[in-house]
């Protein structure tokens, strides 16, 4: 495949939130070097995500991966295993993979093939595609609320709420809101994968994320406003009224 | 210029009492018998109110408290410039609340872009309606995000939320951008 391809990726049996942050995901880590993944629902697409309880005859795709949960116990089939929640870290590892096995199969892309899909042996390793440490919803996005969120997603948590509040005033990454917040990666990842799931989330990628366009959830906000320049006088400030008040 | 706290609202909503609730001092008000017959308490605050929080080092931080009625909205930007944090509390049981909210979001919206802000709802508890989720949605429909919350004034804890989550944007808008 020496020029950019055309690959389809399908969906069997997921949920709805999980085929919305497939949506999502596909903005992020869609496109390479080898070529661009839609989603499509069409028989004979290169990719089938396949949730664990589908028949795999009716994925019918070039290459079928799982989608199961954490603790789930998936065929010992030699196929790929997407562990929910969803990580796009982990969504990216399979197309890329996906996209080295049709190369070296020569693999006729968007042939329409329909027959059982080829096992392979995955890129990466199951462990890797679960890790809780990419528990990273969203890693090479910027994440800003459109909307406070209610009590479904709160849960009258303080941690929950000093989250959402962090990503009120500006854009943050992954890696800025846990900066920020000093909880885990992990935890912090779920939060954003709740709020997207609500449409909470307006995301954009991170600058110098492989993708092009902007992904947005829900219905821009005001701009986000000019930020004064860092300085480290307020971050001192903040730090001795919160410590003065009993909030660190 | 030393950093300062604003509290603001519609009348009755608190101010005065949720600066009592975390200053380190007894605030400092304005507070005159009312005449306005459309507002149902015996003194209203017409200047603002003053309370502060002494930080080590001999730093303070100053609470202030805007007048709540309408008539005084030209103080509301001119006492929020250059706030470390604003606060918008509003009385549930008065008669239209999200139509209170929206006049402070309209009032102070040159400088709410620039600020943290978060809102807090009081006498949720008897007054239910509108929800909390009526209130973002209200807020979401004119492009403002905000923590929006229940609120007692008169608990310390529920003032120092307000303040938490205050603090949480703050210091979100002064990080490092390439943190």
């Amino acid at each position: 495949m020496s020029t950019k391809q055309a690959f389809r990726v399908r969906t069997q049996g997921l949920r709805k939130a999980e085929e919305l942050s497939i949506a999502v995901f596909l903005r992020f880590v869609g496109q390479s070097e080898k070529g661009r993944w839609t989603l499509s629902n069409e028989p004979g697409a290169e990719l089938a995500l396949s949730a664990l309880d589908t028949p795999p005859g009716q994925a019918q795709a070039n290459v079928i991966a799982w989608v199961a949960d954490a603790e789930a116990t998936p065929p010992a089939d030699g196929r790929m295993v997407l562990r929910r929640p969803l990580q796009v870290e982990a969504f990216g590892h399979v197309l890329r993979a996906c996209e080295n096995h049709l190369e070296t199969r020569g693999v006729p892309v968007a042939a329409g093939l329909t027959q059982a899909a080829p096992q392979i042996t995955p890129a990466v390793s199951a462990g890797q595609a679960v890790s809780p440490g990419l528990a990273s919803f969203g890693a090479h996005a910027n994440h800003r609320l459109v909307r406070w969120p209610g009590s479904e997603v709160l849960q009258n948590q303080r941690q929950r709420k000093i989250l959402a509040s962090f990503l009120v005033s500006r854009p943050l990454s992954l890696h800025q809101l846990v900066s920020l917040s000093g909880v885990s990666e992990a935890a912090c990842g779920d939060f954003l994968r709740a709020l997207a799931e609500l449409n909470l989330l307006e995301s954009h990628p991170a600058a110098g994320a492989d993708a092009a366009p902007a992904a947005s959830m829900a219905e821009p906000v005001h701009a986000p406003p000019r930020l004064p320049p860092p300085s480290a006088a307020t971050g001192s400030l903040i730090n001795r009224l919160r410590k003065r008040l009993g909030l660190s | 210029m030393e950093p300062k706290i604003v509290f603001t609202g519609p009348p009755g909503a608190g101010k005065t009492t949720a600066i009592a609730a975390i200053s380190d001092t007894a605030p400092v008000v304005t507070d005159v018998v009312n005449h306005d017959a459309g507002l149902a308490k015996a003194r209203t605050t017409v200047g603002m109110d003053y309370g502060s929080v002494m930080l080590e080092g001999g730093e303070q931080v100053r609470l202030f408290g805007t007048p709540g009625q309408e008539r005084f909205d030209f103080l509301w930007p001119i006492l929020t410039k250059d706030a470390l944090g604003l606060a918008i509390l509003i009385d549930n049981s008065r008669a239209d609340p999200l139509a209170d909210l929206r006049v402070f979001l309209k009032s102070l919206a040159p400088t709410l872009s620039q600020l943290a802000c978060v809102v807090g709802i009081g006498r949720l508890e008897t007054h239910p309606r509108p929800s909390l989720d009526d209130f973002s949605a209200a807020m979401a429909a004119s492009g403002w995000v905000f923590p929006v919350l229940p609120v007692d004034v008169r608990e310390r804890d529920d003032v120092l939320m307000l303040i938490d989550l205050m603090l949480a944007q703050a210091q979100a808008r002064n990080m490092e951008n390439d943190e």
